[in-house]
């Protein structure tokens, strides 16, 4: 007798309720994804942003759940397509806004292997030039991705998103 | 924490593959979700550590249930206390319950520490496992746990051996192999050292036989933490934990070995294929079976006996008239004593006896994974042995004109097994002859769950056997 096996996204509740910190570590563990193997359209959640470590957990993670409904939260994910990329807004493959290239890297933060996103691309506002994105694999279909924020003084992590590959 | 080997449970299959591996030089990290136990043991090795109590006195209700898993509660279960000794998991087709805590089951065990009715237990299901492979391995853990056969004789308290020799009903001749149990005779203590654990330590535990002992060699036990999600890491394999405050720790180790019990194992297995982290794995969830377990309570009130004193298990016994099924055993309650309860009550109590019946049912059912919770599905009609031993009670409970409880529509079991088996290919079981799982480099099952049948007598020999075959080949390979 066979199953099928349909994969889900990661446990939200699991990933939502985890500090940075926490996400650090786990970010740490989890082996690379080819930039290769990243095409279309990616349906995205934000959470653990800088700041709100502060509030208990489950306010935390209900902010998030919130911050998942397009009305609060017009981010809808990422695409990607032959090493270049952008951020959706308004729908899963609505307005390209805040463009990134895509290569497989070394992340500056923990010097392991990790798909990298550079914002700092012509296309982009200034302010948008100075994030890097990091993104490893947490689960077939599902990427675990970090937000960092680069100034002169280093990188400072903003926030973590999932990224799902679309049906 | 850098580890060779993550090990999720401390029960017998986790303690006995840790021993190994420590011993081997292996750095290995134990995540056990129960705490360590205040045993008289422990006491006197040193141990500087959190310790729960057992559930007795004071503390008998309030500690004696940590968890409780049923289909109309939320799927994760439900937390009743964090010291609790037992977990409970209601289903419509088996109920398990089984233990938590650093040593896992050999604190409420019966000690009885035996190999399977079937001689030829282990051969046939894969290439290079049989008798003859396993065989040491069943001598290495009967030796650890100081197992001794009880002799009629000798003193001990309720010995089937020594106690039915004039029975009407039940016999327990020389000839009926008794079981060996890893007990401390030799202290001449047999009271309240049983289900509710032993304070006193005249059970032997895995806690202060294996476990105590690896730390100084190279074991790390992060106890109280609770495995939550494994998956592949960039270096093997990755466990996410978090402990009772709710902090997240992810582990990372080349190698990784299932031993959370057969229920726990299938739960986080389950679960971590649905999200994508195990691929198909198409043999996970078959052959789930409850060892043939059938308890009955039989009220024989026997006015001059005291059936709370002895060791765990007084041992086994034949009916005396037709055939007996499976493998019968006797016990009392002990620990009654530290029951609140009052004085006539636990006298009758201790004039009771408690009747386990085990055998080789055909670990014929699944665990199946419905949104987000563990199913277990057991026909128990597709089960003989289970009507067979049932019928036994009914003629002893006629015979003896004393009430003789049992519950045959309410299959409950302390020993569920299978789901994770051994097989040769991963369309019809999991684990391969090394315990590695079909396709997963560095992912290992050595709890019951990979056992391929039932053996048909108390497993936790066979599960330490397992466990010790699983780290011997992690060792071999380097």
């Amino acid at each position: 007798m066979s199953a099928v096996i349909h994969p889900r996204t990661y446990t939200a509740s699991e990933v939502l309720n985890q500090r940075q910190s926490e996400l650090d570590e786990l970010f740490t563990v989890l082996p690379t994804v080819s930039a290769k193997s990243v095409q279309g359209h990616y349906p995205g959640r934000l959470f653990a942003i800088l700041g709100l470590g502060m509030l208990p957990r489950f306010v935390a993670s209900g902010f998030y759940r919130l911050m998942g409904a397009p009305i609060l939260n017009p981010w809808r994910g990422k695409s990607f397509s032959n090493g270049a990329g952008a951020n959706n807004w308004f729908g899963v493959k609505g307005l390209a806004f805040g463009r990134y290239t895509v290569s497989n890297g070394v992340s500056e933060v923990d010097g392991l292997p990790a798909l990298m996103l550079n914002y700092d691309v012509p296309e982009n506002l200034a302010l948008l030039r100075r994030i890097r994105g990091e993104a490893r694999q947490l689960s077939d279909g599902v990427v675990l991705g970090r937000m960092n924020w680069k100034t002169r003084a280093g990188l400072y992590r903003v926030l973590y998103f999932t990224l799902r590959k679309g049906d | 924490m850098r580890s060779d080997v993550i090990i999720i449970g401390s029960g017998f299959g986790g303690s006995f593959a840790a021993h190994r591996l420590v011993n081997a030089g292996a750095k290995v990290t134990m995540i056990e979700r129960g705490p360590w136990r205040k045993t008289a043991p422990l006491e006197r090795l040193g141990v500087q550590v959190e310790r729960s109590p057992l559930p007795r006195g004071r503390h008998v209700f309030s500690h004696l249930v940590r968890e409780v898993h049923a289909p109309f509660l939320k799927a994760s279960g439900v937390r009743l206390n964090r010291h609790g000794l037992f977990d409970i998991h209601l289903g419509g087709e088996l109920t398990v319950v089984c233990s938590s805590g650093v040593g896992g089951g050999s604190h409420v065990y019966s000690a009885m520490n035996t190999r399977p009715i079937d001689p030829a237990y282990w051969t046939g299901h894969v290439d290079g496992v049989d008798e003859h492979v396993m065989s040491p391995w069943y001598d290495e853990a009967l030796k650890v746990m100081g197992s001794q056969v009880p002799q009629p004789g000798q003193g001990m308290p309720n010995f089937t051996g020594d106690r039915l020799a004039t029975d009407p009903l039940l016999k327990a001749d020389a000839d009926l192999a008794q079981p060996a149990m890893g007990y401390r005779f030799e202290s001449g203590h047999y009271r309240n050292n049983s289900f509710l654990g032993s304070a006193q330590g005249d059970k032997v535990t895995l806690d202060e036989r294996l476990i105590v002992p690896a730390t100084s060699k190279g074991l790390t036990v992060l106890d109280r933490h609770e495995a939550l999600d494994i998956g592949a890491a960039a270096s093997g394999w990755r466990v996410t934990v978090r402990d009772e405050a709710g902090r997240y720790r992810h582990l990372q180790a080349p190698r990784l070995i299932m031993a959370a019990g057969t229920l726990n194992t299938l739960r986080l297995m389950l679960g971590s294929r649905a999200r994508g982290q195990l691929g198909e794995l198409p043999g996970l969830g078959l052959g789930i079976g409850g060892n043939g377990d059938s308890p009955a309570w039989w009220a024989c009130q026997h006015e001059d006996a005291d059936y709370s004193l002895g060791p765990p298990c007084h041992g086994r016994f034949t009916l005396r008239e037709g055939d007996t099924p499976g493998y019968l055993t006797s016990l009392g309650l002990n620990g009654v004593d530290e029951l609140p309860l009052p004085a006539s009550i636990k006298k009758r109590l201790k004039q009771g006896l408690l009747l386990v019946g085990m055998g080789t049912d055909g670990a014929n059912g699944q665990a199946v994974w419905r949104k987000g919770r563990l199913q277990l599905r057991y026909d128990r009609e597709a089960n003989p042995i289970l009507g067979d031993i049932a019928k036994a009670y009914r003629q002893l409970g006629l015979a003896s004109g004393r009430p003789l409880y049992q519950f045959p529509q309410w299959p409950a079991t302390v020993h569920p097994l299978g789901g994770a088996r051994l097989s040769q290919s991963a369309r019809t079981g999991v684990v391969n002859g090394q315990g590695q799982v079909h396709g997963l480099p560095g992912l290992y099952v050595a709890d019951a769950s990979a056992l391929p049948a039932a053996p048909g007598t108390p497993p936790s020999m066979t599960i330490a056997a397992w466990g010790q075959h699983v780290a011997q080949g992690i060792c071999l390979e380097g």
